[in-house]
């Protein structure tokens, strides 16, 4: 019988301390498949933001994208910006596959490297707002883009705190190539961000 | 019985939909390389529209 075997088989295990396991019912890692749901709900989170968006562009009558009352969206530096946040990207991935190679070096320039290039997205962007020449309430165009940009922008601010913290643990030498997890998953969302910016760069300031 | 063993009733087996679905995102290098996709299609449809424009 089911129940009376669980005693047995989970006989008094002098060497085991605290609540047994948690049960996984999932062959998925539990903080990977967290960060996925997490990122399924993020993507619903910037969709809600998006359906404003194209109401604008698509729906609603009366509404024309920038320019709006002679302001225009700075485009080349929002570019240059795009380049930035990508390149930061291609920099994670190789702090990445440093330190599956036992590269330390790497992985810590890597990290830092990353850092600073989030860091340079997020001053020109809070540059781009100073200097931009309306305001969030003026009208329904310039709400859904400080909206959109602005929700991207905090999760770039998180995603710093995020990297952050595991260039101070690269560089305390927390890493291995066999345990490097507390990098996985954060750079997993790093690159879901990048990925919501090519998606927000190119239908705000492109299309 | 390990509770963690899948039960097999003869009905979908739903660990490996979702490990099939999750695999393009499960590991960095995997996010890296749909990143690297995005960058690919997206960078050609805003080649398109800037063409478009300027003839």
């Amino acid at each position: 019988m089911e129940a009376a075997s669980i005693p047995a088989a989970h006989g008094h295990d002098d060497h085991h301390h605290g609540p047994p396991p948690a049960n996984r019912s999932s062959r998925v890692e539990p903080a990977l498949l967290g960060m996925m749901l997490f990122i399924i709900s993020e993507v619903m989170v910037f969709g809600a933001f998006f359906t404003a968006y194209f109401f604008i562009r698509v729906v609603a009558t009366g509404h024309t994208w920038f320019p709006v009352n002679g302001h225009d969206l700075p485009v080349a530096v929002a570019g240059v910006n795009t380049a930035i946040l990508v390149s930061s990207s291609l920099t994670l991935h190789w702090a990445q596959t440093s330190i599956k190679n036992g590269n330390r070096f790497g992985l810590q320039a890597g990290m830092t490297a990353t850092f600073l290039l989030g860091l340079t997205f997020l001053f020109i962007q809070v540059n781009e707002y100073v200097h931009i020449g309306f305001a969030a309430q003026d009208n329904a165009q310039a709400t859904v883009f400080f909206s959109l940009t602005g929700l991207h922008g905090a999760h770039v601010t998180i995603g710093l705190l995020l990297l952050g913290m595991v260039t101070v643990r690269a560089y305390k030498g927390h890493f291995s190539p066999e345990h490097h997890q507390g990098l996985e998953v954060p750079g997993i969302y790093w690159h879901f961000v990048d990925v919501m910016w090519i998606v927000v760069y190119t239908s705000v300031y492109i299309l | 019985m390990d509770p963690a063993e899948p039960v097999d009733d003869g009905g979908r087996d739903w660990n490996a939909l979702l490990e099939r679905i999750l695999e393009p995102f499960r590991t960095e290098a995997a996010a890296f390389r749909v990143l690297l996709a995005f960058v690919a299609v997206f960078g050609v449809l805003i080649a398109i529209v800037l063409l478009v424009r300027a003839l």
